[in-house]
């Protein structure tokens, strides 16, 4: 240090109670040190990128680059060091993903001094990631356009055991390059990988963690599974060109107690003002990749490689429209054939009358045991012959297997097992006689009974698995169905309702899914857009650019709003993982420290209260329980995934039912007619 | 199941809309038939948002006398007025309610005024809303700040910001028409200053520090306008005797002193001592802490003898030294801790040296100045702490070790009085 001083005694600042005092006594804080790039990469880098461009143009399933050593060993454990000791991670959860997160690395900027000090490897870290010198070596691998310097998009993730991220493309707003760095203890003693020059990478494979390519069959159509793992190493920046409708990962859950630690983020479009920049490109590029979506689904569909299954409702048969009063009209030989299956306490009159009052109220009923002991008992002995039979994991495995299971798609919006009930031959197994009188109009009849909806015309049922460490659902609303022709929108009638019943007969026999830590659960929540009026009709392609998307870097494409899923994360942020020590220093009032700049404690509780509001049911895998809901347009509804750990499967048996068009904006005009 | 479809039964169901329908089931004697004309659900979120409103508590109304003073006029509104003004300032100011009828009543007046309102007029409604603004949510709601005199500011306007802005909305109107009251002009300039405290205390989130230099710039505007409007009052005074001291005054009954400015500089001082926690306003906007420097200054020249402006000034210098003691400290940290690090270039740090210790010479000499046995004890604390600040800078070790064993005694006395426990500081200065 270039300084005559030398100082004797190195005194730890005391915290009178004066204002002034806390600015006086900061004596520990530090400005950032200006560091030339060239001393915070690994020595070299930039001598390679011909080297990395080669590899990036030649790599799978989509193009991407691994840069095994990014920057100097020093730095970043300095970096890791201040990331543990300084910074308050915040576990957050939607349908998507499940993580801890600090904030916004640009908020580093908007620290004090003495806290800036505690970042300052952080700081000269992301500087240099966002210098004109590294985007522009970026830029050479990738091929990829000028990017900008001025929208610093970073933040820093810990996946520990049962954390994942579910499969999207990454397309958001401006991004252009997603890239992540990984930060694992570089001194664990459990890790036995080590690179070619005997350095401990930080993590084992067998961990999970790890980043999952998938392959897609055309355009926005991904496969069911992954064709490229990328597991965490130290000091490893793995990144790639987003690109819509191709660039679709997802992380892997962490199966063991170990924190996995990485820096994540996205290098954008040049912005206003800056060198590069295009007036009109972001705003072109999403309107093309809005419209070259909804292109690539028509296009994938035509091919046979559309969503599976289908999305589409079916005419509910056998239906003898018109007159005829048994159309409506619950027969006693309709009881008859649905009391093989149903428990007989739902099929009397006085149940029926009373649900039907709650459910009227509620648009919600709960039915604990509605199959019949002897069903219930002939299909829970299938079932849990079926869990202890080796799991179809693919698509392949299932056709190996002979399974009649299929496997949905595609992966940004479902993954799982189903089963459709067959209209032409004769259930085989409990689980198909199930989905079979759920399907029946019998069933549709006692709907009716018991929810007062007064005409049901359009269905889809299914029988689902929820494999461990594998399946889930995205929250979507119901306005992405369509009718069985396949080509518009159910909503398209100008119904002022426009909502649909859905139940949801849960059969998981395996118990310890009540605290919902391991996924399973199937979860309502509002999407703020419903209210007396009907929402405007958007596909999953506007939805993904409207709200604050841009400003997020949380949230990610899967067809649903993004409003609702970052107060779903808030909601489910119960409790603070502290990763260190958080500095004692004191602060003026009207300075924020390091500790309140990533903690969102203030907004988890603003968020947290909206999010209990927003959040309208939520049911955790239970055996024999059905679950009716009449869902408002706009709704947004999903199975959360199912972890590795879980004691299951997930099962259940769901079905949607169209109600007909005027079902209640008749019955408001008729109210209002009364007032 | 031999359940009868025959039941004659009437039964009510619940309409969303609170009313209750008759449907007779005699009509199709099946109580599994559904007739179109009865109402059905109505969805998941409709019927909780139905059953939330249900839930909610009427508004109550709380209606509360207030009592004005005997010797106010029963027929003088703007007297009423400002009597409930000057009962609020005398009152524990923990309640909201009596600001809620003072601009419910500038409000009223402001309405069905036939003639020109006074400058006091528009500095009370201007402070009523400034003081509200304490009460307010923290939430920042979507209405907007009032926009004109005509609306009720007190239900438009919801969020500290918004009161505040309403507030310098009012004082800006009240200035338009009388342009040299000095009252107005100072609680505008609290207000600009409350607006940085505010926006200061929201600038983690919300990244807005450069929000905060036209509020403060727009304060040091309105406190150098009030100054030279009192010392051209004085003048005046001086000049023409007292008997035009109550023209000069306009209908303010409260005399504006040199000593409500000290107090307003303290304010806007204690602010820009807190931005020089963020380098953004330190380094682009110097003149700002010029200009704070130069008004103590100016104020110590009038009075030099006077503590708490010796105070203000030594507190504001200790806190300008304090990023170039946070640079040098920094160094210092790095020197010892991280040998590893020999490749990171370093910025050379005598001139932050040198600058922290001016800074912390000039704030020592100012603290000493402001000393008095009457000290509380955080004040005894501060000074300990400049101290023990320029002492680690000190490369002379005989002043060192003075200035430390000075510091002992003041932590010594400060923890006597209560202001703290300082035990470990004490005994690591003294076994160092």
């Amino acid at each position: 240090m270039a300084t005559a001083a030398n100082p004797r005694k190195r005194l730890r600042s005391v915290s009178p109670a004066s204002s002034v005092a806390s600015g006086a006594t900061s004596l520990r804080g530090s400005t950032p040190l200006p560091v030339a790039s060239s001393a915070i990469f690994a020595p070299g880098l930039f001598d390679k990128a011909a080297q990395y461009h080669a590899q990036h143009a030649s790599s799978r399933p989509y193009k991407h680059c691994i840069i095994d050593e990014l920057v100097s060993d020093t730095l970043l454990r300095r970096v890791r060091r201040e990331i543990t000791t300084q910074l308050h991670f915040t576990p957050k959860e939607t349908d998507i993903y499940k993580l801890h997160q600090t904030g916004d690395l640009l908020n580093i900027s908007g620290l004090s001094f003495r806290d800036r000090g505690k970042l300052s490897a952080l700081r000269s870290l992301r500087d240099s990631m966002y210098s004109s010198e590294f985007r522009a070596f970026i830029t050479e691998i990738c091929d990829c356009g000028p990017l900008s310097g001025l929208k610093q998009d970073m933040s820093i993730n810990c996946y520990v055991k049962g954390s994942h991220l579910l499969t999207h493309d990454d397309v958001i707003g401006s991004r252009r390059v997603s890239y992540i760095l990984y930060l694992p203890d570089p001194e664990d003693k459990d890790c036995g990988i080590e690179d070619v020059h005997g350095r401990n990478l930080g993590w084992d494979p067998a961990w999970g963690g790890a980043l999952r390519l998938y392959e897609i069959d055309a355009k926005g159509a991904p496969k069911a599974e992954w064709n490229k793992v990328v597991p965490p190493a130290w000091n490893q920046l793995t990144f790639f060109v987003v690109q819509p409708g191709v660039s679709f990962h997802d992380v892997e859950e962490v199966v063991f107690d170990k924190p996995r630690l990485a820096i994540s983020g996205w290098f954008h479009l040049p912005q206003k003002g800056e060198d590069g920049y295009i007036e009109g490109l972001q705003e072109s590029l999403n309107l093309e990749s809005s419209r070259a979506a909804l292109a690539d689904a028509a296009a994938a569909a035509a091919a046979g490689l559309g969503e599976l299954p289908s999305p589409a409702l079916k005419g509910i048969s056998n239906f003898s429209r018109g007159t005829d009063s048994t159309y409506m009209t619950l027969t006693q030989q309709d009881i008859e054939y649905l009391s093989v299956t149903i428990n007989p306490k739902y099929l009397d009159v006085n149940t029926i009358l009373k649900s039907r009052d709650e459910f009227v109220d509620l648009s919600l009923l709960e039915l604990d045991g509605v199959l019949n002991d002897e069903f219930a008992t002939k299909l829970r002995d299938y079932i849990e012959d079926l869990e202890k039979s080796p799991v179809p994991v693919s698509v392949s495995d299932a056709a190996k297997l002979k399974s009649e299971w299929r496997v949905s798609r595609p992966p940004h919006k479902h993954r799982y097992l189903y089963i459709e009930p067959s209209r032409e031959s004769e259930p085989s197994t409990p689980i198909q006689q199930l989905a079979a009188v759920v399907g029946s109009r019998q069933f549709s009849k006692w709907l009716m009974s018991i929810t007062g909806v007064a005409e049901l015309t359009h269905s889809r049922i299914l029988a689902r698995r929820f494999r461990q460490g594998l399946d889930y659902t995205l929250a979507t609303t119901s306005l992405n169905l369509v009718d069985e022709n396949g080509t518009a929108s159910i909503d398209n009638d100008g119904d002022a309702s426009g909502g649909l019943l859905e139940g949801t007969l849960c059969i998981t026999p395996s118990i310890g899914w009540d605290e919902g830590e391991f996924g399973g659960y199937e979860l309502y929540m509002d999407d703020g857009a419903t209210n007396d009026e009907q929402p405007e009709q958007k596909n999953d392609q506007e939805h993904r650019h409207s709200d604050d998307d841009e400003n997020d870097p949380a949230v990610y494409l899967s067809g649903s709003r993004s409003k609702r899923r970052k107060e779903l994360e808030q909601l489910r942020a119960e409790a603070k993982l502290s990763v260190g020590d958080d500095g004692s220093a004191t602060t003026c009032e009207g300075q924020a420290n390091v500790d309140e700049l990533f903690d969102d404690s203030d907004d988890d509780e603003e968020a947290e209260e909206s999010a209990g509001d927003s959040v309208l049911l939520t049911s955790q895998a239970k055996w024999n329980v059905l679950t009716i809901v009449y869902r408002d347009p706009g709704v947004l509804k999903f199975v959360k995934y199912v972890s590795q750990n879980a004691p299951g499967s997930r099962w259940d048996v769901t079905g949607e039912w169209k109600p007909t068009p005027t079902h209640n904006s008749r019955e408001e005009a008729a109210v209002s007619d009364s007032d | 199941m031999g359940q009868k479809n025959s039941f004659g039964l009437l039964i009510y169901i619940q309409s969303p809309f609170g009313r209750k329908y008759l449907n007779s089931l005699s009509d199709h004697t099946n109580p599994f038939h559904m007739s179109t004309k009865r109402t059905g659900p109505q969805g998941l979120a409709k019927s909780a948002k139905r059953r939330k409103v249900a839930n909610e508590d009427p508004l109550t109304v709380e209606q509360e006398t207030i009592e004005l003073p005997e010797d106010v006029d029963p027929e003088d509104e703007l007297g009423q007025l400002y009597a409930l003004h000057s009962g609020y300032l005398k009152s524990t100011k923990e309640s909201p309610k009596l600001l809620y009828a003072i601009v419910h009543e500038c409000d009223r007046q402001l309405r069905n005024s036939k003639t020109v309102l006074p400058p006091k007029f528009h500095k009370v409604y201007a402070e009523a809303l400034s003081m509200l603004s304490v009460f307010a949510k923290k939430k920042k709601s979507k209405s907007t700040p009032v926009a004109s005199g005509e609306q009720s500011a007190a239900s438009s306007a919801d969020s500290p910001e918004d009161f505040l802005l309403a507030s310098i909305e009012r004082a800006q109107i009240g200035l338009e028409a009388y342009p040299e009251a000095i009252d107005i002009l100072l609680v505008r300039c609290e207000t600009y200053t409350a607006l940085v405290e505010l926006k200061l205390k929201n600038s983690a989130k919300s990244k807005n520090v450069e929000g905060c230099v036209s509020a403060i710039q727009n304060a040091t505007k309105d406190y150098d306008a009030a100054l030279k409007l009192l010392m051209e009052l004085q003048q005046k005074l001086t000049e023409e005797g007292k008997k035009d001291k109550e023209d000069a005054k306009g209908d303010a009954d409260e005399e504006i002193t040199p000593e409500h400015l000290v107090k307003v500089l303290r304010r806007i001082s204690k602010v820009l001592e807190t931005t020089l926690e963020s380098d953004f306003i330190a380094e682009r906007f110097p003149d700002l802490y010029t200009w704070n420097e130069g008004r103590w200054a100016a104020q110590l020249h009038d009075a030099p003898e006077d503590k708490f402006l010796h105070r203000g000034l030594g507190e504001f210098y200790l806190a300008r030294a304090y990023p170039y003691v946070a640079t040098v400290e920094s160094q210092f940290e790095e020197d010892n801790s991280d040998s590893e690090d020999v490749e990171l270039d370093r910025q050379p740090s005598s001139i932050a040296l040198e600058q922290a210790k001016q800074f912390l010479s000039k704030s020592l000499k100012h603290l000493y100045a402001a000393e008095s046995e009457e000290d509380d004890g955080a004040f005894l604390a501060v000074i300990a702490e400049a101290q023990i600040s320029l002492a680690n800078l000190e490369s002379d070790e005989d002043k060192q070790n003075r200035l430390y064993a000075e510091a002992i005694q003041r932590l010594l006395k400060a923890q006597e009085l209560g202001a703290g426990d300082f035990t470990d500081m004490i005994n690591e200065l003294q076994n160092a």
